[in-house]
């Protein structure tokens, strides 16, 4: 328990000091690494492309997190119990595709920008949210589901008192993947026209170079582990219950 | 009271219950039993509309269940169930508080219930704040029972609701779930897969196979008067002894004021026949000198006497 504390919060601090001294860091990176033929300037503040990059990743998450319980929920009122299978399979095909692939179909669609990136991220966040809902509503002991209805539950009622609370678990590490599916989506997603981290990365790989690729693949690397981290804990903490 | 009129549960092209037809009165407990696959727990269930009936009527109460809206209809009936169905989020005070709370109940009103409930199953206080992970398997039911009496509902279904525990356990809360019944005086239906239970508990004995009712009657009638070969090959060779089991020595012995000659083995007042009969086999005896509680001699009892408590109680059944 304390030793992942600390861990989330060493993370933290480094993704904290690496933002705000990014200054003073990027003189002692430019002096070790190359730095290709500086064509292509980058300049937007760092500060300002991890706050798009946050905002992005919320965003979709977001999106991801209420269609997906939505969906799992709706599923729930079928009666037939014929969807779920159709939505099971729909998701381990979906997840075999890349999310290049996706964000580059949505493209010619909705055109450059922020719109296009948000929505296919977001499509790709909702699949492991929506599956670990239904394996969690699954997961519920029956008889928890039987005395529930026979004591007189409604529908609601059973979702919201027992099924939700006890699916929880399984729930969040849905979220938690979906987290990290989105911050490293979002970052490819710079190339589609959105901002965020992903934008030095794509200008230093067109230049060579690696100084301007590490601005966005440090603080990006940081995030994924900080999500991880404070999802495991959390996760850990409702199992302690 | 609960009746049922012609109840038929068909599954696609299987008859799980069969034109099934009986009543069970206010305040009687009906023990109903067969073998496994036989239809209990759908008709069991077909009561709280859990499972909606092919054919037929169900009346709780006079009242047809089908006229009342199903969510509220469950929340008037008390519902048991063998795994017992512990919200495991839930403490074991909010556990009991779910079907007040569905009905609206103040928290006042709730938290003194609660107390009452846990004095009469027999658990303390202080259990109120403890998960269900934390209970026995016999805790757990004992709990299950007293969530399901909570909001005093005139009618409880149970279903198998003690055959996950040891014997001893499992005795145990039959005794006290007999205890609190003579409190209480529910319209029960109790299924169970053991003839000793469906015996030791029920005032009646619903019998079913293949979905069809048998017989529903008392245990005496069942002994006496069976409808089919099948009623007493199922209640088994055994059945009669155990039945005495259900009488005690004080309601039947001779009192003697002037004694001609006490039998030198003995039996307490307080003994049931089944034990009275144990002692006549095991010293070979047909008479027994009762002692009360000084363990002084007060009466007798004879082996007549037992013989005649079965054949008797099967004119009146
Ligand atoms: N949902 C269902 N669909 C189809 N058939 C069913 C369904 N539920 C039960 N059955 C069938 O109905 C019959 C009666 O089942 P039920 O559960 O009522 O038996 P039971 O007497 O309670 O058995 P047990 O003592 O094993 O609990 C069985 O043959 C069972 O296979
Ligand atoms: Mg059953």
């Amino acid at each position: 328990m304390r030793k992942k504390i600390i861990g989330l919060a060493t993370l933290i601090s480094l993704l904290v000091i690496f933002l705000w001294n990014y200054q003073g860091i990027e003189q002692v990176l430019q002096a070790w690494l190359p730095t290709g033929s500086s064509i292509f300037v980058q300049r937007t503040e760092l500060w300002t492309l991890f706050r798009e990059h946050v905002q992005l990743v919320s965003i979709t998450v977001g999106i991801a997190l209420s269609v997906g319980i939505a969906i799992a929920i709706s599923e729930e009122f079928d009666s037939t119990r014929q969807v779920r299978p159709l939505l099971q399979q729909l998701g381990t095909i979906f997840q075999s595709f890349p999310t290049v692939a996706i964000i580059a179909l949505i493209v010619p669609l909705l055109g450059y920008g922020n719109r296009a990136v948000i929505i296919g991220v977001a499509i790709y966040g909702i699949l492991p949210v929506m599956q670990n809902t239904l394996t969690g509503f699954e997961q519920v002991d029956p008889a928890v589901i039987d005395a529930a209805k026979g004591m007189g539950m409604n529908r609601w009622q059973q979702i919201w008192s027992v099924k939700f609370p006890l699916a929880l678990p399984i729930i969040l590490a849905g979220l938690r993947t979906a987290v990290i599916i989105s911050i490293s989506a979002v970052t490819i997603g710079a190339a589609a026209g959105s901002g965020g981290l992903g934008l030095p990365i794509i200008l230093g790989l067109r230049s060579q170079n690696l100084v301007l690729i590490l601005q966005g693949t440090i603080p990006i690397a940081l995030m994924a582990l900080i999500a991880d981290q404070a999802f495991r804990l959390w996760e850990w903490r409702l199992h302690q219950r | 009271m609960i009746t049922l009129k012609n109840v038929t549960k068909v599954y696609d092209s299987q008859h799980a219950v069969i034109d099934v037809s009986f009543q069970v009165e206010a305040g009687e407990l009906c023990t109903l039993i067969g073998p496994s696959g036989c239809g209990k727990s759908t008709l069991l269930r077909m009561l709280n509309r859990m499972i909606p009936t092919s054919e037929g009527e169900i009346a709780i109460n006079n009242q047809k269940i089908t006229d009342q809206d199903e969510v509220q209809l469950r929340r008037h009936i008390g519902y048991v169930i063998q795994n017992v169905g512990l919200f495991p989020h839930y403490t074991v005070e909010q556990n009991l508080a779910i079907v007040p709370k569905l009905l609206k109940k103040e928290r006042s009103w709730i938290q003194q219930r609660s107390q009452e409930m846990m004095n009469l199953v027999h658990l303390p206080q202080s259990y109120l704040k403890k998960y269900p992970h934390e209970l026995s398997g016999g805790q757990a039911q004992r709990v299950g029972v007293a969530r399901a009496l909570i909001a005093d509902p005139p009618v409880l279904l149970m279903d198998e609701p003690f055959s996950a525990v040891d014997p001893q356990t499992r005795w145990n809360l039959q005794e006290a779930f007999l205890e609190i019944q003579r409190e209480l005086k529910k319209t029960v239906i109790f299924v169970t897969h053991d003839i000793e239970e469906a015996l030791a508990l029920g005032d009646s004995i619903a019998i079913m196979k293949e979905g069809k009712l048998i017989q529903k009657a008392t245990p005496q009638t069942l002994l006496l008067q069976p409808e089919t070969p099948f009623v007493t090959e199922f209640i088994g060779y055994s059945f009669g002894v155990n039945l005495l089991a259900k009488f005690q020595v004080q309601d039947y012995y001779q009192p003697i004021a002037s004694s001609p000659q006490f039998e030198y083995v003995s039996i307490p007042l307080q003994a049931n026949l089944k034990q009275a009969l144990a002692q006549m086999i095991q010293w070979g005896v047909d008479t027994l000198t009762v002692i009360d509680t000084r363990r002084q001699p007060c009466g007798m009892i004879t082996f007549h006497q037992l013989q005649a408590v079965l054949q008797q109680v099967g004119e009146n059944g």
